[in-house]
C-alpha cells in the first residue's frame, strides 16, 4: 500500500452500493486504494503513515451484517461489529471463545464500529478474534469481481499486517462449522481491562469425555509474527486424563518450546512464555471442570 | 476533492462539502462549530470525542465523516430537551460532583446516554464497563459511577 499524505485534491473517498463495483474499483486503482470498514485501524494507520490516494468504504453495501445459523455452520457477515458478535446469543452458546474475545477488544466505542473482517484483515499478531476463530476452524469467503472463493483462516495470515488477500479481494463472510461436543474458552493477558492490546492471548477448544481429552485445538496471539495454531501442544493434550495440574506438566514444557515469542514494549519473551504455561494450565483445568 | 455529505446532527439536517480526509470529530468541531465534543487523543483511546450514532456510543475521531452519509448523530449539544435547559444526565453529574475540569464530561455523558439506552437499570458492573472507553484524569470515577447509578435508581 502506498501512503503519500495526499492533499485534499489528491485524496478520494469512495463508496459503492455493490460488492462488484467496489471490487472492480479496487482492481482499477491497484495499490493506491485501501478498503475501510469500521476504520478503527485505517484511521490509526493514516495518522502514522499518511493517506493512500483512495479510501474505499464498504459501508454503503447492504447485507454484510448478519449472524446466520443453519444445521452445520454459523455464517457471520464481514461487516458485523464486535459488539454484535459479543452479544449474539448463538455465538455466546456455540462459540464462547469468540464472544469473549470480541467483547474484550478496545472499548465499547471501538467495538461499536470495529468489524470482524477488519480485525482479521488488519492482520495484527494481537488481533483478539483470530485465536478464537483459529480453534473453531474458521473459513473466510472472499469476493473478487463477481467470483467467490473460500480459504481456511489458518492459511490467511502471512505476517504482521500481511494476509493472502490480493487486489480487489473483499472478505464477505466468516464461516464457522458448529462443533457439537467441544468446550472452549479465551483468555487475554494485558495490563488493564479496557483499551489494551494483548501481551498474550490464548483460545482453546477441546472435547472431553470422563476427564479424558479426546481432541484439542490451541491458538495464541501476540507470541509470533501472526496469530498461530499451537499444534504440537494441542496434540500432547490428546489422550490425557486430567485430574489436576500435575497432569499438565508435560504440555506446559511443550508449549514453552513450541512458541518463540519476542520482547516488545508490552512484555518480555520470558513473561510471555511464563504466561503461556500458566494460561494453558488454567484453561485446561477450567474446561475439564466445566465438563465434569 | 471536497465531497458532499448529507447527514443529521442533533435532529438538524446538514448538507455540506467536506474534506474527505476529515473525521466526524473534525467536521463537528471545525465545520459545524459544535465544539462541545472534545478532541483528546485523536486515536480512539480517551473517549473525549464520544458521540451517539444510531443509539450507540462511538469515538467520533475514529470515523470518516463521509461514512456518516444518511446517518443520525447526537452530540452533547443535542442531549438537552430544550435550549437553556440541561438533560437529567447532566444534572446528575452536577449533583454528584462528577465533573471537575470537565474535559471528559461531554464524552462521559454521551457514553452514559448509550448505557441507559441499552440497560434499563444498569448494574455497577455494566456502568463501569459502559464507561471503560472514557478516561477521566480528575474524578477517580467514583462520583461518575455514583451519578450514573442515581439515574438508574430513579428510572
Ligand atoms: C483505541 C483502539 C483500541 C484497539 N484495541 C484492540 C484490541 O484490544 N484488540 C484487537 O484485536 N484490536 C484492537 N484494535 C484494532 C481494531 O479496532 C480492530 O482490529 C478492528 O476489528 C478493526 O476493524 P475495522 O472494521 O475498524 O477495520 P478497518 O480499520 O476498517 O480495516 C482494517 C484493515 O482491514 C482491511 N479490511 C477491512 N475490512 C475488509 C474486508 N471486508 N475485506 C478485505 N479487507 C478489509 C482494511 O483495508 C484495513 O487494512 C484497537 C484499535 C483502537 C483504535
Ligand atoms: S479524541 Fe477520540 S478517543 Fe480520544
Ligand atoms: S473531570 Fe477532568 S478529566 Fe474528567
Amino acid at each position: 500500500m502506498i501512503m503519500n499524505n495526499s492533499s485534499a485534491e489528491k485524496f478520494f473517498f469512495e463508496s459503492f452500493s455493490t460488492l462488484k463495483e467496489t471490487s472492480e474499483f479496487l482492481v482499477s486503482k491497484g495499490n493506491v486504494a485501501m478498503i475501510s470498514a469500521g476504520s478503527t485501524d485505517v484511521l490509526v494507520h493514516t495518522q502514522k503513515r499518511g493517506f493512500p490516494n483512495y479510501i474505499v468504504s464498504l459501508n454503503q453495501i447492504q447485507d454484510l451484517n448478519y449472524v446466520n445459523v443453519d444445521k452445520n455452520e454459523v455464517r457471520i457477515g464481514s461487516l458485523t461489529t464486535l459488539t454484535e458478535i459479543s452479544e449474539s446469543q448463538i455465538i455466546i452458546e456455540k462459540f464462547p471463545a469468540l464472544s469473549k474475545a470480541a467483547g474484550q477488544v478496545g472499548s465499547p466505542q471501538i467495538r461499536n464500529r470495529a468489524t470482524i473482517a477488519g480485525n482479521l484483515c488488519n492482520a495484527s499478531p494481537a488481533a483478539d478474534t483470530a485465536p478464537a476463530l483459529l480453534v473453531y476452524d474458521a473459513k473466510l469467503k472472499i469476493f473478487n469481481q463477481g467470483n467467490e472463493r473460500i480459504v481456511e483462516l489458518s492459511e490467511f495470515f502471512v505476517g504482521p499486517g500481511k494476509t493472502i488477500l490480493e487486489n480487489g479481494d473483499i472478505v464477505i463472510e466468516i464461516i464457522l462449522p458448529i462443533q457439537k461436543k467441544s468446550v472452549s474458552s479465551f483468555v487475554k493477558i494485558g495490563k488493564r481491562k479496557a483499551l489494551e492490546i494483548s501481551i498474550m492471548s490464548m483460545a482453546m477448544s477441546v472435547e472431553i469425555e470422563n476427564n479424558i481429552i479426546k481432541s484439542a485445538k490451541v491458538a495464541c496471539g501476540s507470541v509470533a509474527p501472526k496469530p498461530v495454531l499451537i499444534n504440537k501442544t494441542a496434540k500432547s493434550l490428546v489422550g490425557l486424563e486430567v485430574k489436576d495440574e500435575l497432569d499438565l506438566v508435560n504440555a506446559i514444557e511443550i508449549i514453552k518450546k513450541e512458541v518463540t515469542p519476542i520482547d516488545d514494549i508490552r512484555g518480555t519473551a520470558n513473561y510471555r512464555l511464563h504466561m503461556l504455561g500458566v494460561t494453558l494450565k488454567r484453561m485446561v483445568l477450567e474446561l475439564v471442570r466445566s465438563e465434569a | 476533492m471536497m465531497k458532499k455529505l448529507n447527514f443529521v446532527v442533533n435532529n438538524r439536517k446538514y448538507s455540506i462539502e467536506v474534506d474527505p480526509r476529515k473525521t466526524l470529530l473534525d467536521v463537528l468541531r471545525e465545520d459545524l462549530k459544535l465544539t462541545g465534543t472534545k478532541k483528546g487523543c485523536g486515536s480512539g483511546e480517551c473517549g473525549a470525542c464520544t458521540v451517539v450514532i444510531d443509539g450507540q456510543n462511538v469515538n467520533s475521531c475514529m470515523v470518516f465523516a463521509l461514512d456518516m452519509e444518511g446517518k443520525e448523530v447526537i452530540t452533547i449539544e443535542g442531549l438537552a430537551p430544550k435550549s437553556g435547559e440541561i438533560h437529567p444526565i447532566q444534572q446528575a453529574f452536577v449533583d454528584h460532583g462528577a465533573i471537575q475540569c470537565g474535559f471528559c464530561s461531554p464524552g462521559m455523558i454521551m457514553s452514559t446516554s448509550a448505557i441507559l439506552e441499552k440497560h434499563e437499570k444498569p448494574t455497577e458492573e455494566q456502568i463501569r464497563e459502559g464507561i471503560s472507553g472514557n478516561l477521566c484524569r480528575c474524578t477517580g470515577y467514583v462520583k461518575i459511577v455514583d451519578a450514573i447509578q442515581s439515574l438508574a435508581e430513579n428510572k
